[in-house]
């Protein structure tokens, strides 16, 4: 019997203890599960989403850059970026030497990207079509195309400063870097689902989410405005053999900016290809000693405050003492301005005139009129990277730094700044923020944001704005401005001639021109400064070489925006007296036509002028050039004639040069002379041909 | 005897009949038949209702790659159009009009014109 019991008991337990064990896992287990439904699922769906989602990201197209008549300046458009799954490529060796010399990558770098322990690497970003064809040709396994966003500037260099470029993702300079957040938009991506391999499940759901394009950017620069100023800037380079020339072009009124340019520059498409110091925008970045052209500023200043009077006496003697330093005058090889009234000191650009201006003035209203008018702050306009200039501080402005600051030394200033100064003048008296970008359009067309002109202060009245003007268009008229000077139209300037500075000194024979002027002088509907910075080639006088530039620029613009001709009866031919040059140095030569609206061309090399075309005593219009040959050795003997350097000059200006010599021209192309052959100062028979190159600004 | 009962069995009254009938199998086989038909019919309706859903979820799938297709196409389009504007730009720069006017069909301007004319004695 107890043996029958004992078993059964046994069994009994085990089994209780079976079910209890049974009942345990069943219950973790569905303590598990529950966990994994109610706790879990939410973070769990979103991997398994995420592990057989994938997705092709839509890049947006980066905001185009339109002009102020809607022409394009910028636009993006889709290109082809190289990429390669690593997984698919067979033989990576293989690979990377077929794509190597397509892509212009190294063997060893593609090896690299090619064996990644990634999904999707990229081999080469946005290709250019040429590339990506060449590259579908080879058909490797593993190899692929996605298409991306590329920038584009159809106009090549046009405008490249203010444009700026952009790297892979972002903008790295110019209104693409500034405006970065409004330009860029925002990605879109195609969803899909797909297997474990990659491949996209047939019935798979699929989701589009539409990239934002960025917002469309309208300027207030003006295509045709900037193509005349950097084709006549490309000219000065070449026919002065410049380092470099800078204009700005503005609306006195608004503060909108119509063009603004440096050459040399650079084209936004390959701005690798240039060094980075070309990439600066010098009309905002760099600073310089102004010169004659801030004498403006001690002119308004000395106005507003009632202490210039026109008509009044002064005796410029070439030179002037001030507190023991003697600080000369342009004309002191000639004796100076001699007696002359405070209009003439004006006109003349005199220094002692402009010292004695800025000495009634004093320190205290100097430094606030010149803060007043901007400078020694940065006026706000929408580039990255402007300058601050350099002005002397209340400690530190003696009697000589007043008196040097009163006619643009001791100085340091941005164009940019100079323009808004003169703009104030021009206006009626407002400083003015200038700015680039008019407005931001959506894809739509909506405007999403405006700029507007914005008024920084009244600096001046609009009677002391008046009564600048009036003087400024008499420079032109009758002053250092002459070569500026265009018919029928009513035009203000000054010219300024600086040095410039290195190691805290003055360079010799290092300067640059400058020429800042509005039109029409009482109603001022554009505004240029002019500069061109260390000319080899001509006269180192502002009014031989940025006047002229100035003039060229406006003729076209003037006619380009339609502006009338104020003049109504017919605009008589002025005419000038050609001065007797003969024997002079080119810089009394330069001094003696400074103010008679006459252009000196040099030719030859030395210091002494001993032919001169036309002759003298000739009656000729303003702004005729005046050929003068310097250095006499250099004419010719009987062993032949040495070939003058015709380079910078024109054809007329060439064949004029040739025939002196007693040589013939042999011209091939049009604009200014770039090459010739024989070389100049190598001796030839006398009637021997001289073939020039010319070549135009625009090519 | 025999016959008599058999007689009196045959007398039986109707009511009787009646009370002793049992309508057992003939009804009980009617419910089971309609039950099978009942829930064929519900299997039935169910898939067809899973069918529709199934061709209507295909039909909205395909609708929605239509869809898709159709965006991309129209995205391919605006990225067709820009670079298009884009070539009309680079083709009506002023610098490529200006060099094909000088280099190609040899214009010039008025300045330089007057140049030419002065130099043409010199050669």
């Amino acid at each position: 019997m107890s043996k029958e019991i004992l078993p059964t008991i046994t069994l009994k337990k085990r089994l209780i203890f079976l079910f209890f064990v049974i009942s345990l896992s069943m219950v973790m287990l569905i303590g598990r599960l529950a966990w994994i439904q109610l706790v879990k699922a939410e973070d769990l769906q979103q991997e398994a989403r995420d592990q057989w989602n994938r997705g092709i990201t839509v890049s947006a197209l980066r905001g185009t850059i339109y002009d102020r008549n809607g022409r394009i300046l910028a636009g993006s458009a889709t290109a082809e970026t190289v990429v390669a799954i690593p997984r698919q490529v067979k033989e990576p060796e293989e690979t990377a030497r077929a794509l190597a010399p397509v892509l212009e990558i190294t063997q060893e770098r593609l090896m690299e990207i090619l064996t990644q322990d990634r999904h999707l690497v990229y081999v080469k970003r946005k290709v250019d079509d040429e590339i990506a064809h060449q590259v579908r040709t080879l058909d490797l396994s593993g190899i692929d195309f996605a298409k991306e966003s590329k920038r584009f500037y159809p106009n090549e260099n046009l405008a490249s400063h203010i444009l700026g470029f952009v790297g892979i993702d972002e903008g790295l300079a110019g209104l693409e870097f500034y405006y970065e957040n409004e330009l860029k938009g925002a990605d879109g991506r195609i969803i899909y689902q797909a297997d474990a391999r990659g491949v996209q499940m047939p019935q798979g759901i699929q989701q589009y989410l539409p990239s934002t394009p960025g917002l469309e950017m309208v300027l207030t620069l003006d295509e045709t405005i900037q193509f005349i100023v950097e084709r006549e800037l490309s000219r000065a380079l070449i026919q002065y053999d410049a380092e470099s020339a800078l204009a700005i072009a503005v609306n006195p009124q608004t503060g909108e900016v119509l063009a603004l340019a440096k050459k040399p520059d650079y084209d936004p498409n390959r701005y690798m290809d240039y060094p980075d110091t070309s990439w600066q925008i010098t009309p905002i970045f760099a600073t310089f000693e102004p010169g004659s052209t801030f004498k403006l500023m001690t002119l308004a200043a000395s106005i507003e405050e009632g202490q210039y009077n026109q008509n009044e006496g002064f005796f410029c003697p070439g030179h002037m003492t001030v507190a023991g330093r003697n600080i000369r005058c342009w004309t002191s090889s000639r004796g100076g301005h001699g007696s002359i009234n405070f209009l003439e000191v004006v006109q003349g650009s005199c220094n002692p005139g402009f010292i004695t201006m800025g000495q009634r003035l004093g320190k205290d209203a100097m430094i606030k009129y010149l803060h007043a008018f901007g400078f020694g702050s940065r006026t706000g306009i929408d580039l990255p990277g402007e300058g601050l200039g350099i002005l002397f501080t209340p400690e530190q402005m003696g009697p000589v730094e007043l008196a040097t600051t009163s006619f643009g030394q001791g100085v340091s200033v941005t164009p940019i700044q100079q323009v808004m100064a003169v703009a104030a003048m021009a206006n009626g008296g407002n400083l003015l923020k200038p700015y680039i970008v008019k407005e931001f359009r959506d894809e739509f067309g909506n405007v999403v944001k405006r700029n507007e002109p914005e008024i920084i202060r009244q600096v001046v009245s609009p009677e002391t704005s008046e009564q600048v003007k009036w003087i400024m268009e008499t420079v032109v008229k009758e002053g250092s401005g002459l070569n500026a000077y265009i018919e029928g139209y009513r035009i203000a300037g000054k010219t300024g001639t600086a040095q410039k500075v290195g190691d805290g000194r003055y360079l010799v024979g290092k300067n640059i021109m400058s020429f800042i002027g509005f039109v029409p002088a009482d109603d001022p509907e554009i505004l240029i400064i002019v500069a061109v910075d260390e000319p080899k080639r001509g006269s180192m006088w502002a009014s031989q070489i940025a006047a002229p530039v100035f003039r060229n620029m406006m003729v076209d613009i003037l006619n380009y925006m339609d502006i009338p001709q104020q003049m109504t009866e017919e605009p008589e031919i002025r005419t000038v007296r050609v001065p007797d040059m003969t024997q002079m140095t080119v810089d009394e030569a330069s001094a003696r036509v400074h103010n008679e609206g006459l252009i000196l061309k040099i030719v030859g090399e030395g210091d002494v002028i001993v032919r001169q075309t036309p002759t003298p005593g000739a009656v000729v219009p303003i702004q005729t050039n005046i050929l003068v040959y310097v250095g006499g050795e250099t004419l010719g003997d009987s062993q032949g004639v040495l070939v003058p350097d015709l380079r910078g000059k024109t054809l007329r200006e060439a064949g004029e040069i040739l025939s002196w010599m007693g040589l013939k021209l042999y011209p091939v192309g049009t604009g200014v002379a770039v090459k010739q052959e024989p070389d100049p100062n190598s001796k030839v028979p006398e009637g021997s041909t001289v073939t020039v190159e010319f070549k135009s600004s625009v090519d | 005897m025999i016959v008599a009962k058999q007689r009196q069995f045959s007398y039986q009254s109707g009511y009787a009949r009646q009370q002793t009938y049992q309508p057992r199998e003939r009804i009980k086989l009617k419910k089971s038949r309609l039950i099978k038909i009942s829930c064929f019919l519900s299997l039935f309706i169910c898939l067809g209702m899973a069918i529709a859903l199934v061709s209507h979820y295909n039909r909205i799938i395909a609708a929605n790659k239509q869809v898709i297709q159709h965006e991309r196409h129209l995205n391919t389009l605006y990225e067709e159009k820009e670079h298009i504007s884009i070539q009309i730009a680079q083709l009506s720069a002023l610098k490529r009009i200006e060099t094909i006017a000088i280099n190609e069909i040899g214009m010039y301007y008025p300045r330089e014109g007057r140049e030419k004319s002065l130099v043409a004695t010199t050669n």
